[in-house]
């Protein structure tokens, strides 16, 4: 009896899973393999071939993987100091810098996207600051769109494991001889690393994807995100979707899906060996 | 007598407006066991953090070996401490915890093997080196938290609540191995703890704190059999505390008949507090002892009976024996003069002036007193004479009196200056012009607000000074 309650009270969570989870994922897998033309339905695996073998997609590919593996380490550069530097300080300053922190990501993420490209644009004041020289149209452009968007993401996990650090585990490593480098190396760098591996993957998978901040900052070369929507909405017609998205969407999928599988493992191994959860 | 490997002198400490430790001076001796005992709040851990460097004293010096250590960081004093909650590092194995101090020092690593074995072997947990802290039991965390802090042969271990998240059964036997491994390592201990049993099992000397005071210093026996003060023997066992007067030395009056007792040096007749441990009284038939009573209660407790027996005058005696008594008997009770202990009171003493009709003046205001409570009958017109308060006897009206207090009216206002927390009362002070009372209460008031005394008529004793020594304007 329970049981059964049990189940029709999970009932709307399953319905939001499959509405929102499975349907869209098998639509992705049905543009990926099926040519909707006017003659009918056609099963076809040659765009998933051209996925993985037309060279400006492996290009454009590869090129969003470099773009987001440097924004990470970027980010991480930036975000873990001021992760730990915001941790050590008191309750006022730190809700005030945090909210600081945040203040940037309750505005739209395009409108924020847009204010930092006029910065950087012809007549934008970094531009001026540089003497003329425009970022606007680099690939440097693309890593500062993405850093400027994504740092909180990676700033906030990275924090809150910090902040769950017991106290009395530092003062017993200075208590046994530890300086500050010790300390930092044996306690707290291991008990943050959780925070690191959930904030790099929030920060390395979105950058990836993204269209809009390649799109703005510099719209000269291809990513998978811009290619991406260019098949689904900028080169649909009246036959319907260029089907290249869909095999490009779901092979972009696999891979995120495999790099987080990569990811977690490394947060389980941590789990293990110290016993300690974000 | 032993070196001294720690001194502090003249520390004060104060978070924000609280004042945690008042002008503490203590020093700790080579190889002895030290636990520094108090409530919640009385300031030992503190006293714990400035000696292991964790916190700075706002004034006052910090010794170690001589060596003056006050401004030293933590991690290069030559303490170790064992922390309240273990703090093992989660992400370290056994081995790795307890090496964590030898790997900073650099040490080769077959002998930080060596000294991690004989670590283990000497808390009982041979073969733990490669389990996870949160593998092991609270009492297993314990141990490795205290090898931990041994293996690096620190001159002095610092103990901060250790026990404190064990099981009874489990803490008792951590208090004998403890006091075991203190005698063997030889290193000096200092222990802090809120529990009085666990101090006097274990310790070489007490350091009874309060209020960021230190109430006294003794060994275990001493602190027991003669507390210093009303604090201390409430906070240290079962006692009963009645009132009493010294009449001479060696004769004490209270329970409404003379004992002899084993004090002496206070002033004829002096008010006193008098201390008997519940064990200390003898259950005699009625017609031996020197006090009367009923028993009204009986409660096995283990290893003896506690009896609440009340006395003819109403008070109700607390009684340790392991010989049952029935309630409802009437019995007699015996007390040697050895285990009467007496202890000053802190009297509010006040110069008066005797006026008409048993009024004094105490200077902001004149008081009616009672006669009876006068040591003569007569004095002469402005006589001055030592008057006699208790803190306790002294109300703080909850309101503003509607008319201007009067002479005999007994009220008095004033501005509390200090204000303290007592266990469970509070102990303040109020500035009434030029003179300063010291009031206990159960209200709670502000430093800084004006309040309005009431001084029953019959809480003033008035005591005639045998040689009033007056003093010219030359001093002399």
């Amino acid at each position: 009896m329970t049981r059964v309650t049990n189940i029709l009270k999970r009932i709307p969570l399953y319905i939001w899973i499959l509405m929102f989870t499975i349907i869209p994922l098998l639509m992705i897998l049905v543009y990926a393999v099926f040519e909707f033309r006017p003659d009918g339905v056609h099963f076809t695996l040659v765009h998933l071939k051209n996925a993985v073998t037309e060279p400006l997609y492996i290009q454009s590919l590869l090129r969003s993987l470099k773009y987001a593996l440097i924004s990470t380490l970027v980010c991480l550069a930036l975000g873990y100091p001021l992760a730990y530097i915001l941790s050590r300080m008191n309750d006022k300053m730190r809700s005030f810098l945090s909210m600081l922190l945040l203040l940037p990501m309750w505005m739209n993420f395009i409108i924020r996207t847009y204010a930092m490209l006029s910065l950087i644009d012809e007549e934008g004041i970094i531009t001026k600051l540089l003497g003329g020289f425009m970022l606007k149209g680099t690939d440097s452009a693309i890593i500062i769109g993405m850093v400027y968007n994504f740092l909180p993401f990676l700033v906030l996990p990275i924090y809150t494991s910090m902040m769950k650090i017991d106290k009395n585990l530092i003062e017993a490593a200075q208590d046994l001889g530890g300086n500050s480098l010790h300390v930092f190396t044996g306690v707290v760098l291991p008990l943050t690393v959780p925070g690191i591996v959930s904030g790099i993957t929030m920060v390395f998978v979105p950058c990836v994807t993204t269209f809009v901040i390649p799109q703005l900052m510099n719209n000269n070369v291809w990513t998978i995100g811009k290619l991406i929507e260019y098949k689904f909405i900028s080169n649909a017609s009246a036959d319907g979707v260029d089907p290249d998205g869909g095999a490009l969407s779901f092979i972009l999928m696999i891979l995120v899906f495999i790099s987080m599988s990569i990811f977690n493992l490394i947060d389980k191994d941590d789990e293990s060996a110290g016993g300690y959860t974000l | 007598m032993s070196q001294h490997i720690i001194d502090l002198f003249n520390i004060t400490k104060s978070y924000g407006d609280t004042e945690v430790i008042k002008d503490l001076s203590l020093y700790i001796r080579q190889n002895e066991f030290l636990t520094l005992l108090g409530p919640s709040g009385c300031g030992k851990t503190t006293t714990l953090r400035i000696i292991s460097g964790f916190e700075k004293p706002d004034s006052g010096r910090v010794f170690f070996n001589g060596e003056d250590i006050t401004d030293l960081p933590p991690h290069k004093r030559k303490v170790n401490t064992v922390f309240q909650k273990y703090s093992l590092f989660p992400h370290m194995n056994i081995y790795e915890n307890i090496a964590f101090g030898l790997k900073i020092k650099k040490l080769p690593e077959a002998e930080i093997k060596k000294k991690v074995k004989a670590a283990l072997e000497l808390v009982e947990l041979s073969g733990f080196e490669r389990r996870k802290p949160d593998s092991l039991s609270g009492g297993q965390q314990q141990r490795i938290a205290i090898a931990r802090a041994i293996v690096n042969e620190p001159e002095v271990l610092l103990l901060d609540e250790p026990l404190g998240a064990l099981d009874l059964k489990l803490r008792k036997e951590m208090q004998v191995e403890l006091k075991a491994l203190q005698k063997k390592t030889g290193i000096t201990f200092v222990y802090v703890t809120h529990d009085q049993e666990e101090a006097l099992t274990m310790s070489d000397t007490i350091v009874v704190m309060n209020q960021g005071v230190i109430q006294q210093i003794g060994v275990p026996t001493d602190i027991y059999n003669e507390p210093v003060n009303a604090f201390v023997a409430r906070f240290i066992g079962d006692s009963n505390i009645l009132s009493g007067v010294m009449l001479k030395d060696y004769l004490c009056e209270f329970a409404g008949r003379k004992f002899e007792c084993a004090d002496k040096g206070f002033e004829k007749d002096e008010d006193v507090d008098v201390v008997i441990r519940p064990e200390d009284i003898n259950i005699v038939r009625p017609e031996d002892g020197m006090l009367r009573g009923t028993v009204i209660s009986t409660l096995f407790k283990g290893v003896h009976y506690e009896m609440i027996v009340e006395a003819a005058d109403g008070f109700k005696w607390k009684i340790h024996s392991t010989q049952m008594t029935e309630p409802g008997t009437e019995i007699g009770m015996n007390v040697k003069p050895f285990d009467i202990q007496i202890m000053k009171i802190p009297y509010n003493i006040l110069t008066g002036w005797v006026l008409e009709d048993n009024m004094v003046d105490i200077g902001p205001v004149n008081v009616k007193y009672r006669p009876e409570n006068a040591n003569s009958d007569s004095f002469e017109y402005e006589e001055t004479v030592n008057v006699y308060i208790l803190p306790q006897d002294i109300d703080i009206l909850k309101d503003k009196p509607e008319e201007e207090p009067d002479d005999g009216d007994n009220i008095i206002s004033g501005e509390v200056e200090t204000f303290r927390y007592k266990g469970d009362d509070y102990e303040i002070t109020v500035k009434c012009k030029d003179l300063s009372l010291l009031v206990h209460t159960y209200d709670k008031v502000k430093i800084g607000q004006t309040v309005y005394l009431h001084i029953p008529e019959e809480s003033i004793r008035i005591r005639k000074r045998e040689e009033v020594v007056e003093i010219d304007d030359q001093g002399n």
